[in-house]
Formats: structure tokens, sequence, C-alpha cells
């Protein structure tokens, strides 16, 4: 049977073969490279040899070997600060990302084009609203006194259920970790919809008409084929959230109630800024810089040993 | 279409002349009560401030010698200036106003030369970071404000020794008076003694000191029957505070207890420390330090050797009561003690009734006055008895101290800048330091009492004078007592307490822990003779 494909439209280029040195795009490049190496390369490598140092920030530093990083790892502020953050970073990239699949769904699923935008500009807008804002209503929102959660449990009649939520241990991490909710506004929609939407109609078309049902599909043949972008999403979200250091500092006054909210990201700043130990906040950034290294090539291999279905 | 094109094209270019035009700014602005806060964080105490002022004033109405416009040696260029809440013209334009005419002055009787005044920078931590990426690379103000056990532990990495100019004359003082011959003499001993880093410099002058007081609102007092001039003993003041909360069911004390940093709760442990180890002073005190106040704080050497040699011991039995008189005041905060970020974020909750008090500041004098919407007053804490701590002295104790606007020091990076920066930055301070521009400032901004003698506190801190006259705390705030490092972790280990986390014992394990670690870790930065 003759197979009927449709050939690849050959693009014509438009500077002539051989009218631009070869040399000539690296050039473009050498800004670029420039900045990288003076704003990131020569930090990060700094970081790691000041890991070494007792540095204190300003005067000459002392070859110390690994002393820093034996303290580190006797330090149960900073132990915390990783249970902490590995916590947060897991339930975060789950909920955001699974709630980002939720609403691309719902919005993907519309009938109605126009409905299908102003839904999309609705879970959109709020991306542009600085993150510090943002924290700084969801600290209002979580007051114990004067917060919002709270006057709508008591409006219910659960004021047993109120709290200061982030004034108590146990629920500091996961108040936290629910600011945004319901966590449909993010970068992961955006672009898992994006990915939804380049997704061959054939495919969708050619299910129903099999009697599969639009939940079906989901699992069937969305999330199969959306495994680039979930890739995609799930590594940002992880190398953010272990990065994290801005709620824990705006929501939390620096990590409290009795670290329950530190992040070793914020033990680095508090470290190096408020004590001056350079030397030991190196340390933690460069154990940091290797766990979101590991995790980003873990999630990268898992993804590249599979199909690679769907590019965004 | 051409015209969209157009207009897209201007808004590109508009958006990146913004973003070149944000890029050189070098003075951020921030919101100015936040500034005002951070002058009051953390704080020290010591007896007599009121006197002091009234005192000085006298010297100057009996000397009657005008005091010099120049001080004669040839001053040039420009440096920058931080003042604090002394120069932050939207938050207190008038005050401001004064301190601008006061640099402005110094311009004219010196040509060529150009003060720029700081309007604001960030506060609290945030101040820490912006100080330090400046200090880092040499650009800080020439002249800098910040809080003084800060200060201390940034020593001289960041900040300029002032004991050779101290020991020297302050040119703008007139002839005869205090600090004519000797810059310090127009300070009192007991500022010098409490403002002294543990390696025995002067980093900043302490132009002023700030009070506190219990800010409470009358109605609700008055609803349960609490009348605080009835206030004989501490355990009376709880008792009272306890029938509030069960009369109006409202949080009778806005306070609260930070993981990190400051928080107003410091000043009750400061109290309660002092209340249970009163009795024990003259064993911490060192002969060195030595001043004509039988009952002055302890500075960080005397902790450090105390702790040491076994005298201050958090596992002593004093703790206990320590301990037992911390959480029985913790029932008197809000719910959400331990997640209140700052001092301000109390003020909604006094306003709307949340809470019947706040224990705070004078810098809130003006605040206050312009937004209470309800009678209030201002009270103070009673004596401690001994029925309330076996190691109580019978008095109650002043919260107050070098925490206040005016602790300003020369920076590194006016030392190592050369062309003459250094000399107009002292000169500067020499200008301004003197009683008749200080006075000024200290008397439009009224929060604070002016320390520098002959000048005069304004009308609005004349209610805090009897505070001012208590005799001063034994400890001061935990950052100020060892280390700022030590002070984060006491108040951790007291949260701990706090939220049921650790039992008694572990607490004073925990405690002593804190204290035996930053007592090491000062000694080791300090190198004390004593220490082995």
């Amino acid at each position: 049977m003759k197979s009927n494909t449709i050939a690849p439209v050959a693009i014509k280029s438009r500077v002539k073969k051989g009218s631009v040195p070869v040399y000539v795009p690296f050039l473009f490049l050498i800004p670029a490279i420039i900045l990288l190496t003076i704003f990131r390369y020569i930090p990060a490598f700094s970081a790691v040899y000041h890991s070494f140092t007792d540095w204190n920030g300003t005067s000459a530093s002392n070859w110390i070997g690994l002393e820093q990083y034996n303290n580190l790892f006797s330090d149960s502020v900073f132990l915390r600060s990783m249970q902490n953050i590995v916590v947060y970073t897991i339930t975060r990239t789950l909920l955001t990302t699974a709630m980002a699949i939720i609403g691309a769904e719902l919005v993907y699923n519309l009938r109605s084009t126009q409905m299908r935008s102003v839904w999309r500009v609705v879970f959109t807008i709020p991306l542009v609203i600085p993150t510090t804002v943002v924290f700084l209503i969801w600290r209002r929102v979580y007051s114990g006194d004067i917060g919002l959660l709270n006057d709508t449990l008591r409006l219910f009649g659960l004021d047993g259920l109120t709290r200061a939520w982030l004034g108590n241990p146990d629920t500091a991490l996961w108040a936290l970790i629910f600011v945004g909710f319901p966590l449909i506004s993010t970068f992961g929609f955006l672009v898992i919809l994006a990915g939804l939407e380049n997704l061959p109609q054939e495919v969708n078309s050619a299910a129903l008409l099999d009697g599969c049902s639009r939940f079906h599909r989901v699992f069937a043949i969305d999330l199969p084929a959306m495994r680039g972008p979930l890739a995609f999403v799930a590594i940002l979200s992880i190398n953010a959230g272990l990065q994290e250091f801005a709620p824990m500092f705006i929501m939390t006054g620096g990590g409290g109630p009795v670290n329950a909210t530190q992040s070793p990201g914020l033990y680095l700043y508090q470290q190096a800024i408020t004590y001056g130990k350079y030397g030991y906040a190196s340390a933690i950034g460069t154990i940091l810089m290797l766990v979101t290294l590991a995790f980003s090539i873990f999630i990268l291999a898992a993804r590249y040993r599979r199909a690679i279905d769907v590019e965004v | 279409m051409p015209s969209k094109r157009f207009v897209s094209t201007a808004m590109v270019l508009l958006f990146t002349l913004s973003l070149v035009l944000a890029a050189c700014g070098d003075t951020p602005t921030t919101a100015p009560a936040a500034t005002t806060a951070a002058a009051g964080a953390a704080t020290t105490a010591a007896a007599g401030a009121a006197t002091t002022a009234a005192a000085g004033a006298a010297a100057t109405t009996a000397a009657g010698a005008a005091p010099a416009a120049t001080s004669g040696k040839k001053v040039s260029g420009e440096i920058s200036v931080y003042l604090n809440s002394y120069y932050d013209p939207t938050a207190d334009k008038e005050t401001a106003d004064v301190t601008a005419a006061i640099a402005k002055e110094y311009e004219a009787a010196h040509p060529g030369t150009k003060i720029n005044l700081v309007a604001a920078v960030p506060t609290g931590t945030d101040l820490e970071t912006w100080l330090a990426a400046r200090m880092a690379a040499n650009q800080s103000p020439e002249i800098m404000w910040q809080q003084f056990g800060t200060r201390n532990q940034r020593a001289s990495t960041w900040w300029l020794p002032l004991n050779q100019y101290l020991n020297a004359p302050n040119p703008y003082i007139a002839a005869g008076q205090p600090g004519s011959a000797k810059w310090s003499d127009s300070l009192p001993d007991y500022v010098l003694a409490q403002t002294k880093a543990p390696d025995n410099n002067w980093y900043q002058v302490s132009l002023d000191w700030v009070e506190t007081g219990l800010y409470y609102n009358k109605d609700i007092f008055a609803k349960a029957g609490v009348d605080p001039t009835t206030w004989k003993s501490w355990a009376n003041y709880v008792k009272d505070m306890q029938t509030i909360k069960e009369k109006t069911g409202v949080s009778p004390l806005g306070m609260y207890i930070a993981q990190q940093g400051w928080s107003n709760w410091w000043w009750v442990d400061d109290m309660l420390l002092t209340a249970n180890w009163g009795d024990k002073a003259n064993d911490f005190y060192l002969e060195k330090y030595k001043t004509a106040a039988a009952f002055r704080q302890l500075n960080p050497e005397e902790v450090a050797k105390a702790i040491i040699e076994g005298k201050l011991n958090a596992t002593d039995p004093r703790m206990d009561n320590y301990l037992k008189m911390s959480k029985e005041y913790v029932g008197l905060l809000p719910n959400d003690y331990t997640s209140i970020p700052n001092l301000d974020e109390l003020d909604p909750l006094f306003y709307s009734g949340k809470v019947a008090s706040v224990w705070t500041g004078t810098w809130k004098n003006k605040t206050y006055a312009k937004n209470i919407p309800f009678n209030y007053g201002v009270a103070y804490l009673p004596p401690f008895t001994k029925d309330d701590a076996p190691g109580a002295t019978g008095s109650a104790y002043r919260v107050g101290g070098p925490s206040s606007a005016g602790q300003y020091g020369i920076t590194q990076a006016a030392a190592k800048a050369g062309g003459g920066k250094l000399d107009l930055a002292v000169d500067f301070l020499h200008f301004l330091s003197a009683p008749q521009n200080f006075g000024r400032m200290a008397k439009a901004f009224g929060g604070y009492i002016p320390m520098v003698k002959g000048s005069q506190s304004g009308d609005v801190m004349a209610g805090f004078q009897k505070i001012a006259e208590l005799p001063e705390r034994l400890f001061n705030d935990p950052d100020g007592r060892l280390t700022v490092e030590s002070g984060n972790k006491w108040s951790q280990a007291m949260q701990g307490f706090f939220l049921g986390q650790t039992d008694v014992a572990t607490t004073k394990a925990n405690l002593q822990k804190v204290w035996m670690d930053g007592a090491k870790s000062l000694c080791t930065a300090q190198k004390y003779d004593w220490c082995k």
C-alpha cells in the first residue's frame, strides 16, 4: 500500500551560503558568554573554592579543607532545612503539576474557543503579580487574629479549626506549601496547555470515535504524550523548590517557628549575611547546587529513557 | 500597521529606559514607618538619660560662649550621610527639613563641600544585606547608622574606630562646654560604657537613646476594671493582664517572638533574667568597666567571663523561675506570637482592639498620636519583688538605650577612599553632634532622648522622663549579650520551650549550650586576656 506521507517543506535560507564567515555567529554569542562567565560561572566556582575556607566576606580567607562540610553534616538546623525542603519541593511539585494538568485539561476541553481564551487569561493574570506581594497577602491570610482563613472558618462555625497557621510548627510548612491555592495559575499550566493544544487532533478524534471518553483520554493519550512538557515543568519546579527562600523569609520571619520552615537557601543567606560566615554559606550553596544538579539529571535521564513524543 | 508598530516600539523603548533608570538609581526607597521601627530594634538601657539632657542644658546657659561655625580645618569634597529617622522626608518632613537645613549650614560655612543626605535605605535584615554589599564594595555612605549590637559584631571590618577622635576636641562645641576639649565629654559616661564594643573600641557616637512604654487601650482596660497605676509587683501586673483576657476575650499584650532577629519579646527576656540574677550583679561586673552607677548593664565581655567561669549558668535553679515566669507571660500574647513578623504588624492588632496594649518604643509617638482611634495611655511595668523572683532587687528596670536613630559611625569606605573624604566625614560628624545642631534635630523628631550634653528633648518625650530614671537592665537583648548568632539561638530555644517541644530540663541544657558556645565564640574572636 502506498503510504500517504507529507514531504517536509524545504525552507529557503535568506542568507546565501558562504556569504557569512562561519565564525560570525560565534561573535554574537560572545556577550552572552562573557555575562554568563561573570555572573554565573565565576560565582559558582568561587563558592566551591570558598567552601574550603573560613572566609568572612571581607577579610582574606584561610584554607581549612573539609571542615565546613564536617560542621555542616553535624548541624541539626541544616539537616532539618534539607528535610523541610525535600518535603516542600516534592509536595509542591506534585500539587502544582497535578493542578496545572487539571486546569489545562479543563480549559483544553472547552468547546467554545472564546471561553477557552477567557479562561486562559483568567488563569494567567495572577502570574503577573510579584511573588513578594503574593507572599505578603498570604501571610495576612494565615494570620491568627486577623487572618482571612481563620475568619472564614469562624464564619462557618468551625472555630475549633482556627489556629496560628504560621506560628505552629505542625502547620507552618504546610501553610507555605499551599500558598497560591488552588495552584492552577502557574507557569506549568501554560506549558501543559500549550502542549495539549499542539497534540495532533486526529488522534483525539480517532479516540473519541472509538468510544474513548474524555476522562479516559486524559490518561490514555494526553498524559503519555505530554512526558516532555511534564519533565520540563518538573525540572523547573524542583529547581525552584530546592532553592526556595522567599516564602520562608517573608512569611515566617526567617524559617520559624523553631526552624519548622527553615530552608537551605534561607540558612545560607542567614549564615552569610547575618553572621558573616561566607565560607560556611558557600559549603551550603555547594551542597545545594549538587543536589539540584542530581535531581535535574535524574529527571532528564528518566525523560530521555522513554520515547520522545511531543516537544513543546 | 505603522501606527501599531510605532506604539509598540515606543513602549519597548520606554520599558528599556525605565529599566536603565531603575538600574542606575543608587538610593532605594522603602516604607518610612519601617525605617523608624528598625531604629527601635534591639535595645539596651542606662539610667539618668533625662537628667543628662537637663544638666547639659544648664551648662550651656552658664557658659554662654558661642559655638564655632567652622573647625578651621580645610575640608572639601562630597560625602553621603544616612541619618535614619532624622532624614526621612516621606515619613517626617518636619524633621527632615531641620536636618537638611543643618547640612546646608555646614556646606555654606565650608565652600567646596557637599553633604548628600540619604533619604531611606532598606530596613531590618534587608539593611544588613544592603550594607554588606556596599561595605564589601567600599561604596557605603561615609557616615552611616547601624544597630549597635550588629555594628559591634562587624566592628573594624566595616567601621572606623573613633577612639582617637573622641579623645580630641570637637571644634563645634563652644569653648568651656563638655566636649570642647575632648569630644567624648559631650556624652555621659554610661553611654560611652554601654556603647563600647567588645574589642574596647567605639565605632559609633551614640547621640540619642530610645525609651519604651506600654501603650494601652484605656477603654479595654476600663472594661476589665484594670488600672495600670495600681501595679505594685510583677505578679500583680500579670494577674491584671490575665483579668483583661478573661473579662474581654482580648489578648492583653501585643508582643511577638521572632525565630531570627529582634522581637519585642527580648525586652521581657532581659527583664526576667535581670529579676532572677539581679542580686548577683556584683559577681559579674569587671573592675575595669566600673562606672558611677551601682547597677548597670553587663557588657559582652562580662557575660562571657561569667559564663565561662560558671558564675552564670542556665542550668542553675534560678532558671526554673525564669522559665516559669516566661511561660506565664507568653499566655498573655496573641495566639500567633511566634509568626508575627515585625513590630509594625502589631499596630493593626492594636488599632482594631485585638490586643489591649503594645509594649513598644518612643519612636512610635507621632504615628500613634495620628492613627490610634481610641483613648490610649502610656504605662510602664511595675517593680520585681522578692516574691516574684528571689534574685530581684526590688525595682522595675528601664528598657531603653542606644538603639535609636542617632547612632552614627564612619565607614571603612571613607577611610579607604582618600581625597579628603575621611576628614570631611569626621568634621561633619563633629558639626552634627554639637548640641546646637543635634538638639534641633532631636526636638523636631520627638521620639528619642538626646544624649549630647546641652541638647534638650522635645515635649513629646516629657512623659517618658520617669521611665528614663529607672535603673537599667542587667542583661542586654540576647543578640547584644554575646553574639548575634547566640541571640537568635536563644530565641529558638525559648520558642521550642513555649511551643511544648522541650521540657524545663532540656530547655535549660539548650540555653546553657547557647551561652557557652556564644561565650567561647566571643573569646575566640576578641582574644580577651582571661580567655584560655
